[in-house]
């Protein structure tokens, strides 16, 4: 099945995941001022705070509103940038040879770290900010993106297809992109769900973690992390940022799982 | 969570060594020691050279040039930082992990503790992870499309996806805040251990055991499905033993590897889960002496508890290489 007509039998799935992608992306436009304090810290929803404050008085419903854009662009545009890196790569590495050999090496010695460690010591590392941070998340995914196209061009290496496409003159990278990309779109393009879903969750828990990788405390992540403690006296401090990242990772995570099983099919 | 989703092992060691145990052992351990060096050295590369070095970090930014190259020469950090790794490791080999550039206390001594209550955090993790991840698996494998199936796949489904702080708020808001039945704070009483306040750890270790659990679920559930649709296992139902007699007799026994495999592999996810979790509930572990460390730019520290992290994540994927050698061969 094409990834078109499986996207096409879950009409709602996919129609939920991109209400929900749009909804992050448009609503800041509309949110009021989240940086002035209005109230005690930890208020409950009161007339005009409809979800009460946080930790320094600031509008929870403001911020619930701001907070999604950049971790979901961040996610978004690496996940592009992963993929693009990561099947080159991984065509690469699927190739016999030293250098690819050698590639393959440290791309396995990226593999037994965490990717949570890696993603914390390279904000560390190389600081925050949108682009970086960016580069990073594409830095810490491209090696997952590129073991599974590994996978994938491995087997097809020896097929009749590609073999009579080489034994027709054509050099090894024309027959990788002219014959061999059309057959693995399918799979990097439901894989590529996969590695937004990861960079999503590799942002938000830098961020809970105090790392700042967004530049500032504004995303639903450090809002969870900020409002843990007044959880007793507003706890939508903590749980609207809470739901609003489920949201975006759970029906998202859904339909990228029905997407690889029958695209792979 | 994704991290998981896709996991599997790195390369497999060479294939002819697959029926020569010993030989097969001797090379996994040489692969994944070199495999954890490589990515050590990355972690030393990011920590100790990307931001600034340590002497510019004492000095602050008003620092003559002179006075920097005196420092860095004094400290070791002149020389390439493949020496400086070098030597640290060497260090570390014959057992000194240095002091803490914050307090000046031992690192072995720092990391005693948090070690010991990691190790007790994971064991626990490991109870939920095989009630969740392998009864629950087994139990979805064999009712394979009924409701029970379906229920345990979606919340498992919808745990893998769920970043850990935002499952480990849910649970302490309603087991914590609305139910008062634990407590939403695991830290512990200068000097106290885990054995006195034990409770501390249901929370954190259910949060990492239900999503690790989770990806462990699903692996279960296809290996016990794929099995049970074979025909002695229909045939042993269908004369009449019980299902549990059939599961525990006739499918575990031929479904206990790649099991075993699967559960391998949640030991590298528990790692990297228990960072952000201790962070949850102010747990005291590792996780929590790394994440303080990296910003302390504390590099002996940091080191020190990345390289143990590290070294039970890669040991994770060589047990569970090991262990898949039988049936991939």
């Amino acid at each position: 099945m094409t990834v078109l007509a499986a996207l096409r039998h879950h009409k709602l799935l996919v129609a939920t995941v991109v209400l929900v992608l749009l909804a992050t992306l448009i609503a800041p436009v509309f949110a009021a001022d989240g940086t002035r304090t209005l109230a005690a810290s930890f208020s409950p929803p009161a007339p005009g705070l409809l979800l009460g404050t946080d930790g320094l008085g600031r509008d929870v419903f403001a911020r619930l509103l701001s907070g999604g854009r950049d971790l979901v662009l961040v996610a978004a545009v690496s996940t592009v940038v992963a993929i693009c890196v990561g099947a080159a790569l991984g065509i690469f590495v699927a190739h016999p040879g030293v250098v690819s050999a050698a590639a393959r090496w440290i791309l396995d010695a990226v593999l037994v770290v965490p990717a949570m460690l890696t993603m914390m010591v390279l904000v560390f590392g190389l600081g925050a900010g949108l682009t970086t941070v960016i580069l990073i998340t594409a830095a810490v995914s491209a090696p997952f993106v590129a073991r599974f196209v590994r996978s994938l061009v491995l087997p097809l290496r020896g097929s009749e297809f590609v073999l009579a496409a080489r034994n027709g003159g054509d050099a090894s990278a024309v027959v990788m992109v002219r014959e061999v990309l059309p057959v693995i779109a399918g799979p990097i393009a439901a894989d590529a769900g996969a590695r937004f879903v990861g960079a999503v969750y590799l942002v938000a828990s830098a961020s809970f973690l105090g790392f700042d990788p967004l530049g500032a405390d504004a995303d639903w992540a450090s809002a969870v992390q900020t409002g843990l403690q007044g959880l007793s006296l507003n706890p939508w401090a903590v749980l609207a940022p809470a739901g609003a990242i489920a949201a975006v990772t759970v029906p998202a995570n859904l339909l990228v799982d029905r997407l690889i099983r029958e695209v792979s099919r | 969570m994704t991290e998981a989703v896709s996991v599997s092992v790195v390369q497999p060691a060479r294939r002819r060594l697959h029926h020569a145990p010993g030989l097969f052992v001797l090379s996994a351990v040489v692969r994944y020691s070199c495999l954890g060096l490589v990515a050590l050295f990355g972690v030393y590369f990011a920590v100790a050279v990307l931001p600034g070095d340590a002497a510019s970090q004492k000095l602050g930014l008003g620092a003559s040039p002179d006075a920097l190259a005196a420092l860095r020469a004094e400290m070791g950090l002149d020389r390439p930082v493949l020496m400086q790794f070098a030597s640290w490791l060497a260090d570390a080999a014959q057992g000194n992990w240095g002091t803490s550039a914050a307090t000046g206390a031992g690192v072995t001594e720092l990391l005693h503790g948090p070690v010991q209550r990691s190790l007790a955090l994971t064991a626990i993790v490991f109870v939920f992870v095989g009630l969740f991840g392998v009864c629950g698996g087994i139990v979805a494998g064999m009712r394979e499309g009924k409701h029970t199936d379906r229920a345990l796949s979606s919340v498992a489904l919808a745990a893998i996806c769920t970043p850990e702080f935002v499952l480990g708020t849910a649970l302490v808001f309603l087991f914590a805040t609305v139910l008062g039945w634990l407590p939403a704070i695991s830290s512990l009483p200068a000097g106290g251990s885990v054995a006195d306040r034990p409770e501390v750890l249901i929370l954190p270790a259910l949060t990492i055991g239900l999503i690790g659990g989770a990806t462990l679920l699903r692996q279960v559930r296809a290996v016990v499905a794929t099995e049970a649709s074979r025909p002695h296992i229909e045939a042993a139902l269908l004369s009449g033993f019980s299902t549990m007699h059939v599961v525990t007799r006739h499918l575990l026994p031929n479904a206990l590897a790649p099991i075993a495999q699967a559960a391998a592999m949640v030991l590298p996810y528990v790692v990297g889960g228990a960072v952000v979790v201790e962070r949850v509930f102010a747990y005291p572990g590792l996780g929590s002496v790394l994440v303080a460390a990296i910003p302390n730019r504390d590099v002996n520290v940091a080191m020190g508890s990345a390289s143990i992290l590290i070294a039970v994540s890669v040991f994770g994927y060589a047990v569970a290489d090991f262990l898949g050698r039988g049936h991939r061969a």
